[in-house]
């Protein structure tokens, strides 16, 4: 009777590998542990041994494709055999393909697991949430690449109405981020509805709070209610926005303080003479270190796409801007081909199209890095959450004096901590740690920012 | 005396289903209920007014079956002692029905008025029950006007009309709302002289136009007198004869039944009246259907958002929920109104007015009559149809409207399919049975879509 050759499953969270290539072919004669192909896990690249002696009957999968683990990828028997009927066939994928469908390899690990009734990978969030939501873990699909389920994965579990999906269509949501509120996580027309709008309908929030608003609800233990608003909205989408960005990234935060005491200087020199409207802030300068250290990094304008590593070309830099509503992050288009003062003015006219809340959606998307600037307070150091799908994030401190001794002189240096935080799955610590030191030393010859 | 979890006051549709429903989720419950439970829907109401109508509709095929073949030898009379008696046998059955769910449940039922005194304590006959919870469902009760000769004695509301054992010659029905045409249509077929008095330019102003025409027409084929945009301004009796007078035109009645609407009944709100805060003599709730008392609820009638028995059914279950610790809405956007004529009508979302507000160019409209339609022909009933309003951009059904056939079942299916939010195209694509009068939906999705097999091509405009 033939053997089937499988692939093997390469330790406890292995769920799926890729065939490299085979390393013999059909009609082969192959020994009992000998090499017979290459295949490569999330951690390591081996090769995969022959289960049995004999002649290689068949070969079902091709080079390249991503195969769930103990499926059947061959056969190995006598010259001349019968090989089964073609029903183990693994739900195989080219591995250069992943966008094309990901139902399949990632429903069989799910499928898989919750046959062999084993422990489902999932974060606490993700929990927490399914269990809010009614949501069977065992059927969520998990969109990560080691397989572990997200809170963005249970949210996208349930289903979506047909009117729902067509509403998402319509109005350019993409319905997996949004929150189902309906049976078992359903997504609905108004979840659909309340993710799109960024500007919250006035008549929506007060009205379920009127009549309860004067009343002591007794349902917070420990405290009583004063007030209690629907998030909608700008708010809605910000908590939903980070809370996905805090449970999917394995962030890191690197801090480094920047002497800006040149920086300052230059600074002061260009806005001599200047209308207010006309004066360069530190953070444009900020903005355009990070634009022509963006342009010669190729990591940092890297984005993941499922399983890809996307390097993004426009150098486009989202600043966060503080509004009554809430954070906007509008984006300057082109960073690296605008002056100073160029970035400068298109920084102050964003800001003011997201305090009227004019900013348009194209305005809002398409970067490749985010600064964020608490230096008007009193902040010394703090970890911005990233603006997905960047890789990386610049939290911009304030500006402190220090003393210091030069040439035997006490001098007042200008100290500004920048706190980088990146994903780790994109950008490695030393990477980070240079595109932090590339953006320090642009800051202290500022005189780079001009040419 | 130990503390309740849930005190309800009232039994009717809110009151029962929540002091059920605060029940099966583990609470101890007691109801007040100052008559029989089953509230004005069961004994006063929705009920009773059914089985009027069924008697009404038999005596109708009777009196039309000759043409079918059926020769009946002999007159068709009314015996109104009769009808007003099957409708009490099914009166009680129900109420019986709802006495021993109650006690099924364990719930305790306390037979008395009973009065909030506190947030945590109700009277009642002069005892005092305390509760972690109160659901306030008083209900409603018909309005009376205050214009002169309104406390004739030939004046009755909906609440006598079903009790009388003399069919009146001259009925006059003063308000053209659902009440006031179903009344019309029985006491029509009964045999009685029956004129409807409606203030506004169409009886069931509220539901989608056609529908109104629809219902005006399968009145006046009974012989019921339609009168819209007449104010009545006096009840008046001359010479040994009782008229109503409104907008100057006089109308001779030999019993006059006052249907102009129903006012929340808040009698139950005791001492804390002045604390529960009400708009327009309605108390006013949030989705949870919570008060402006934490732990006080008022769903059904009582707070006015829409006076039908099953939302009052959906509102009760979210108050008991909520009473139980769990935060369950009341979802009342997709409710069907139905009303008893003949022929029928039913009606679930938007008017086609409001929605072509709303939706302008994109507002798909499809019809389907029953006079194409093969069960309402072998059954002889031809009029109305089956309006469809759908949103061209999603696909979005937003108002369905049936008017023959048996639409208040036929509703049912649109309400599913809205509240499970199916687009046309699917619903256009569903398989029903044939032939039915069901099937009548699916054609007008379809003539929404531009693509129904059974109409006759459009001319291109």
């Amino acid at each position: 009777m033939a053997t089937a050759i499988f692939m093997p499953k390469e330790g406890m969270a292995m769920e799926e590998g890729t065939l490299i290539r085979w390393l013999k072919n059909v009609g082969d004669k192959v020994e009992l542990d000998e090499p017979i192909m290459e295949i490569e896990t999330d951690k390591i690249t081996m090769e995969a041994e022959a289960p049995a002696s004999g002649y290689i009957l068949a070969q079902t999968v091709e080079a390249g494709a991503v195969v769930p683990v103990l499926s059947t990828m061959g056969w190995i028997g006598e010259k001349g055999e019968q090989i089964p009927e073609a029903e183990g066939a693994p739900k195989a994928e080219k591995a250069d393909a992943p966008a094309a469908e990901e139902a399949a390899p990632a429903e069989a690990p799910a499928a898989k697991l919750e046959a062999a009734g084993a422990f489902v990978p999932a974060t606490p969030l993700a929990r927490t949430l399914a269990a809010e939501k009614g949501v069977d873990l065992a059927h969520v699909k998990p969109t990560a690449a080691n397989g572990a389920i997200y809170a963005a994965d249970v949210a996208a579990a349930g289903n979506a109405t047909p009117v729902a999906k067509r509403v998402a269509e319509a109005s350019g949501v993409n319905i997996g981020d949004v929150q189902g509120s309906g049976f078992g996580g359903k997504v609905t027309k108004a979840d659909v509805l309340a993710a799109a709008a960024p500007a919250p309908a006035p008549a929506a929030a007060p009205a379920p709070a009127a009549p309860a608003a004067d009343a002591e609800v007794k349902r917070i233990a420990g405290n009583e209610e004063e007030s209690r608003v629907t998030m909608t909205g700008i708010r809605r989408t910000i908590a939903q926005r980070m809370a996905k960005s805090a449970s999917e990234i394995p962030v890191v935060m690197q801090e480094t303080t920047v002497d800006v005491t040149r920086l300052m200087a230059l600074r002061e020199q260009i806005n001599e003479g200047r209308e207010k409207a006309a004066k360069v802030s530190v953070n444009d300068m900020v903005l355009k270190a990070c634009a022509m250290v963006a342009k010669r990094t190729p990591r940092l304008r890297t984005i993941l796409d499922g399983k890809d590593l996307v390097t993004l070309r426009r150098i486009n830099i989202a600043m966060a801007v503080n509004t009554d509503d809430g954070l906007l992050v509008p984006v300057i288009k082109d960073a690296d081909t605008l002056s100073l003062d160029n970035i400068s003015a298109q920084a102050k006219h964003l800001a003011a199209l997201a305090k009227e809340r004019k900013l348009t959606p194209d305005q809002m998307s398409g970067s490749v890095f985010t600064v964020s600037n608490l230096g008007m307070f009193a902040i010394d150091s703090f970890t911005p959450i990233i603006n997905q799908p960047n890789a990386a994030i610049l939290g911009v401190c304030r500006v402190r004096d220090e003393l210091a001794l030069e040439a035997g002189e006490i001098v007042v240096k200008k100290k500004m901590p920048i706190c980088m935080v990146y994903d780790h799955r994109i950008i490695d610590g030393a990477t980070a740690a240079q595109i932090s030191l590339e953006i320090k030393k642009l800051l202290e010859k500022p005189i780079e920012l001009l040419l | 005396m130990e503390t309740f979890d849930i005190a309800v006051i009232g039994g009717g549709p809110a009151g029962y289903v929540s002091a059920i429903k605060g029940a099966q989720l583990g609470g101890k419950v007691v109801l007040f209920e100052k008559d029989v439970v089953g509230g004005t829907c069961l004994n006063r109401g929705c009920i009773p007014t059914k089985a009027f109508i069924k008697s009404a509709e038999t005596a109708h095929e009777a009196k039309n079956s000759a043409k079918r073949g059926v020769i009946l030898n002999g007159e068709i009379a009314i015996d109104m002692p009769k009808v007003v008696e099957f409708k009490n046998g099914v009166v009680k059955t129900l109420t019986g029905g709802v006495a021993a769910l109650l006690r099924s449940n364990g719930v305790t039922v306390v037979n008395g008025v009973a009065k909030m005194k506190s947030e945590t304590e109700i009277e009642c006959n002069g005892e005092v029950y305390t509760a972690k919870n109160t659901i306030l469902c008083g209900g409603s009760k018909a309005i009376k006007l205050p214009f002169k000769g309104v406390d004739n004695p030939k004046v009755l509301t909906s609440d006598g009309i079903l009790d009388v054992q003399e069919l009146p010659e001259k009925l006059v029905i003063i308000g053209g709302g659902v009440i006031g045409c179903e009344m019309a249509t029985a006491f029509a077929c009964f045999g009685c002289d029956v004129t409807i008095v409606e203030l506004l330019e169409r009886v069931t102003a509220n539901l989608d136009k056609d529908i109104s025409a629809g219902i005006t027409r399968g009145l006046k084929s009974l012989g019921v007198k339609v009168m819209t945009g007449k104010q009545v301004e006096e009840i008046a009796d001359k010479g040994g004869k009782t008229y109503v007078i409104a907008s100057g035109e006089s109308y001779e009645a030999d019993l006059i039944l006052l249907s102009i609407g129903r006012a929340a009944d808040l009698e139950c709100l005791g001492a804390l009246a002045d604390r529960i805060k009400q708009e327009r003599g309605k108390v006013v709730v949030d989705d949870y259907m919570r008060t402006s008392i934490p732990n006080i609820y008022a769903p059904g009638d009582i707070n006015g958002r829409i006076m039908l028995a099953h939302p009052a059914f959906k509102m009760g279950e979210a108050a008991a929920a909520c009473c139980m610790g769990k935060e369950v809405k009341a979802d009342l956007s997709k409710v069907p109104s139905c009303v008893y004529t003949m022929p029928e009508a039913a009606s679930c979302g938007l008017t086609e007015e409001k929605a072509k507000e709303i939706y302008g160019d994109d507002l798909l409209v499809g019809k389907f009559p029953f006079a194409a339609n093969g069960r309402a022909l072998a059954g002889g009933a031809t009029e109305g149809f089956v309006k469809v309003l759908a949103d061209k951009k999603t696909g979005e059904i937003v108002g369905v409207h049936m008017l023959g056939g048996a639409a208040t079942e036929m509703i049912a299916e649109a309400c599913d399919l809205m509240t499970a939010e199916i687009t046309i195209e699917e619903a256009a694509d569903i398989i029903h049975s044939h032939p039915t009068c069901s099937e009548a939906f699916m054609e007008a999705c379809a003539d929404a879509l531009g693509c129904c097999i059974h109409l006759p091509k459009k001319r291109q405009k």
